[in-house]
């Protein structure tokens, strides 16, 4: 099993992707795969493919996102190395976070968690 | 009939409670704009005497931090600071470090810090939440993030921070 981290996305490696993933289209450019959106800055987690022989298959489910890849990729983000995933299925999730300073601003005593926010 | 005119008298215990919650919560979210409006305004100069045009802090609102801090109701303070951001706010909080380890699965440097505002004006320090700091291997920059409060050591921060994969979170590559 492999793990890897850019910025507060997470990937793993795993068996295979869940029974009931639905095929996840979100192509910025014929070339580029939008991974996560980056909620402040704007920039996003970017994997490059190739549009001819694509070699990818992109599903989700439960908020998670798995990478079916026959070829390595790479993904990159303006403020972070670039990470390259070898071929195999992928879990993507971005990390998440509890809001401490916005449950006190709704006067919550619960702890909620949210996605981070980058 | 009976059961007829209780389930009617229950729609409209139902239908007034949801009015008056709505009205409530509407009432709220204006105090909340307006309060945040007000202190967009008076958002102070630049130090450096400049035109004024430069936030107080470029992560996040403009909002100057120990100006929020001096507020002394504790709602409109919550509210201020949660709209400057953790970030920001962060240096000038108490900060109280459960835990520190360099090269903390992938991190230069992660800490598991309670987090409590500072003692002023005569009030005890309110605990805000638990922390982790982690310091960007590659880049260096700081991320500050809320987890759990029930959180005891960075190794189970870190691993609910990636989705508690039912695993040790130990990233072979970070960057």
């Amino acid at each position: 099993m492999q793990q890897r981290q850019q910025g507060d996305v997470v990937f793993e490696t795993v068996d295979s992707a869940p029974e009931g993933a639905q095929p996840l289209r979100r192509w910025q450019t014929e070339r580029e795969f939008v991974l996560a959106e980056g909620e402040q800055t704007g920039h996003a987690h970017v994997m490059e493919v190739d549009a001819e022989d694509v070699g990818v298959e992109v599903l989700e489910k439960d908020g998670v996102m798995y990478l079916h890849l026959t070829r390595p990729a790479l993904v990159s983000h303006p403020e972070h190395g670039p990470q390259s995933l070898g071929p195999g299925v992928w879990a993507v999730r971005q990390v998440r976070q509890v809001d401490h300073l916005q449950r006190l601003a709704d006067g919550r005593k619960d702890q909620v968690a949210a996605t981070v926010r980058e | 009939m009976i059961l007829i005119g209780l389930a009617v008298i229950s729609q409209v215990v139902m239908a007034v409670l949801e009015s008056r919650w709505n009205r409530l919560a509407e009432r709220r979210h204006r105090d909340v704009r307006a309060l945040l409006e007000e202190w967009r305004v008076r958002r102070p100069p630049p130090a450096d005497g400049g035109a004024g045009t430069a936030p107080v802090n470029p992560d996040g609102s403009g909002l100057d931090p120990t100006a929020i801090l001096d507020v002394t109701d504790p709602q409109r303070r919550a509210v201020l600071m949660a709209e400057a951001g953790m970030t920001a706010m962060y240096p000038y909080l108490q900060r109280y470090i459960r835990s520190r380890l360099d090269g903390a699965d992938g991190w230069a440097v992660a800490e598991l810090v309670d987090v409590h505002e500072p003692f002023a004006h005569g009030r005890t320090a309110r605990f805000i939440g638990r922390y982790l700091r982690m310091v960007d291997p590659t880049t260096r920059r700081i991320h500050i993030e809320g987890v759990p409060n029930e959180m005891q050591t960075i190794a189970e921060a870190l691993n609910w921070r990636a989705g508690d994969v039912g695993r040790s979170w130990r990233p072979d590559q970070h960057t």
